[in-house]
């Protein structure tokens, strides 16, 4: 598993932590079943507080991504579990709201908004074959 | 034998030379690393000694991995380790001497580890223990702790006069030691760098009271550094502003963080680091609470 | 018990890189033995210098900071008394025996007849010396550290040693200590019993002190 923490990022370390690891399991790099590494070691790989990776954690199984299992260790979920459908359709809203948001102050009306997420899909789906 | 404190302090008091330790109260959950900040003379030294029991103390209980500390009857050796400033072991003793010295005293002491530690240390057991450098000789006791198998480390101010290397070293050390979940680090220091990532817990100290003592994260999020321009200042004495620094160009002060609503535009609000707090809470303490420097 | 032998064995570690020193002044000793004519001083002279060696450990400690170090070993106070002062007993058998060995060997190559009575009462009166500086300067050493009680604790080698002179002029006929000790078996019991008692004392008297202390 690939974490890089970054002291300058502004960013909580735990939430660094949770936002590669779920990018990790979204792309496919983790999948069902993977043990994690357990919160201990991976405080000692990136020589950080236990408390800090334990948050973390707690937080990726809170939103669905892994199950702690006591004693045993991180478990990935299948990623297409309920939470993590709702957590990825939050996702998604919350970038919507700042495309409307930029939309708004530049002044454009809801039917170029449209156009432009349209046009967007186009791209995006030629770009996938 | 597990027990669910590392460390368990209630109101913890000793006059001791001219200095007092007030109603001293912190907990280390076994399994965590407590930071122990504050200026120098703040009492840090003399509540590990009170842990330690070299100190008769005065009032309060002092409980150590779960046993009473009472300077008359002291548990088993093993289960902590001690490393200071600089060690405690006879100057002109080999490293070999040092050895055969302890090992009789513990009853988990194990040669083979400690001759791996010392190779892994680059430590030479016919050096003398004067003539080891300052990192060398923290190595040297922190290799003597882990060949007992102690399960709490106390490190008092182990890293001053230490090169950046070395604390690098020391910190990769306790990483390795943090991975067993029965072992717990209590560590002094002034120098919060060192505690910035590694700590769970954190105890500030000053003038021999506890400030805070809690989660490293709850006492970050409980402050924060405010920056602005000359007219932006908060009014002296503004509640939950903790000090304030004024300049020709501006001010920057340290608040506590439900204070920080409500500033004018143009006011930089940034977290606050371990130093930011230790310094600027550590200054409040000088009766300099709202201070002006360098207005002509 | 076995943790007063622990601390003794390490109180042994803890001076044993003074021993050259210490045998070069036993050297000294000897070649004063010489120098006197007089085998039996060999004794006095090496027990003087016991003396002085029983307060190494308490200088190495207060030098290296080792009231630590007895701390994470968990040694009790108790022990760390006790063990001071078997310690200095066992040095004091020790170099009993080491210079009334090198005493017969020094009457025997200077021709001259030491009895088993003359060496008994010189190692009797060594004994009260040693039983009542150590007596005096430990419990100084255990209140104020080594290095604080230093100058009080030499006070009383110096009180002996103008004992000694002053008797010496007093009655410059008189027979020395150990002669007048000799014929009598019964007073030397009296001395070594004395003597004795004088180190439990010494002995309880810094189990208080050090038991109290913050170190």
């Amino acid at each position: 598993m690939r974490v890089v923490i970054s002291n300058t990022a502004g960013v909580p370390l735990y939430e660094q932590i949770k936002e590669q690891v779920k990018a990790a399991i979204l792309a496919g790099e983790l999948r069902e079943g993977d043990a994690l590494p357990s919160v201990r070691s991976l405080a000692k790989d990136l020589r950080i507080s236990v408390i800090t990776t334990t948050r973390a954690y707690a937080d990726l199984a809170r939103e669905g991504f892994v199950t702690n299992v006591q004693g045993k260790g991180s478990f990935v979920l299948p990623a297409s579990s309920e939470l993590v459908r709702e957590q990825l359709l939050r996702d998604v809203e919350d970038g919507l709201t700042a495309a409307l948001t930029a939309a708004r102050v530049a002044g454009l009306g809801r039917d170029e908004v449209v156009a432009v997420l349209d046009q967007l899909l186009t791209i995006h789906e030629e770009g996938n074959q | 034998m597990t027990t669910e404190n590392a460390l368990a302090v209630q109101g913890l008091t000793k006059s001791f030379g001219g200095f007092a330790l007030r109603d001293v109260t912190l907990t280390l959950p076994t399994g965590y690393v407590m930071g122990f900040v504050g200026p120098n003379g703040a009492g840090k030294t003399t509540t590990i000694k009170c842990l330690l029991g070299m100190l008769r103390i005065d009032g309060g209980t002092v409980e150590v991995l779960g046993r009473r500390v009472d300077a008359g009857a002291p548990g088993p050796a093993d289960d902590v380790g001690v490393v200071l400033d600089r060690p405690y072991y006879v100057s002109d003793w080999r490293l070999d001497d040092v050895e055969s010295a302890l090992r009789p005293f513990y009853s988990r002491w194990d040669g083979d580890r400690w001759s791996s530690l010392l190779d892994r240390f680059e430590l030479d057991r016919r050096r003398k223990v004067k003539d080891l450098s300052r990192g060398m000789g923290m190595k040297l006791m922190v290799a003597a702790a882990l060949s007992h198998d102690a399960r709490l480390l106390v490190l008092d101010e182990p890293t001053s006069g230490l090169d950046p290397a070395a604390r690098d070293e020391l910190l990769t050390i306790l990483s390795e030691f943090l991975e067993d979940e029965q072992h717990s680090v209590l560590f002094s220091t002034h120098i919060t760098t060192d505690l910035e990532r590694i700590a769970d817990y954190v105890t500030f100290i000053r003038d021999g009271a506890i400030v805070s003592t809690g989660t490293k994260d709850d006492l970050l999020d409980a402050y924060r550094v405010v920056r602005g321009g000359p007219q932006d200042a908060p009014p002296p004495g503004t509640p939950g502003f903790v000090s304030t620094r004024r300049h020709g160009s501006g001010f920057e002060a340290l608040a506590r963080a439900e204070a920080v609503r409500d500033l004018p535009d143009g006011v930089v609000v940034e977290p606050a680091s371990l130093d930011d707090i230790v310094i600027h809470v550590g200054r409040a303490s000088d009766g300099a609470f709202d201070h002006a420097e360098g207005s002509l | 018990m076995s943790t007063v032998a622990a601390f003794v064995r390490l109180d042994a570690l803890t001076v044993r890189p003074q021993l050259r020193s210490y045998l070069f002044l036993l050297g000294m000793g000897v070649l004063f033995g010489l120098m006197l004519e007089d085998s039996s001083s060999v004794i006095a002279i090496s027990v003087v210098y016991g003396i002085l060696t029983s307060s190494y450990a308490f200088a190495i400690e207060d030098k290296d900071g080792l009231s630590v170090l007895y701390g994470t070993l968990r040694v009790p106070r108790d022990v760390v008394v006790v063990g001071r002062y078997v310690g200095a007993l066992l040095m004091f058998v020790v170099i009993g025996a080491v210079s009334t060995a090198l005493a017969a060997l020094l009457s025997a190559f200077q021709g001259e007849t030491l009895t088993a009575t003359e060496v008994l009462a010189v190692l009797a009166v060594s004994f009260a010396i040693f039983a009542f500086t150590i007596g005096v300067q430990f419990p100084l050493f255990f209140a104020l550290g080594y290095t604080r009680a230093k100058l009080l604790a030499y006070l009383p080698f110096l009180l002996v040693f103008a004992a000694v002179v002053a008797f010496t002029q007093a009655a410059p006929d008189a027979q020395s200590l150990p002669a007048w000790l000799e014929p009598s078996a019964g007073a030397g019991a009296v001395v070594v019993v004395t003597s004795l008692a004088v180190l439990v004392a010494s002995c309880l008297v810094s189990r208080r002190i050090y038991g109290r202390k913050d170190l």
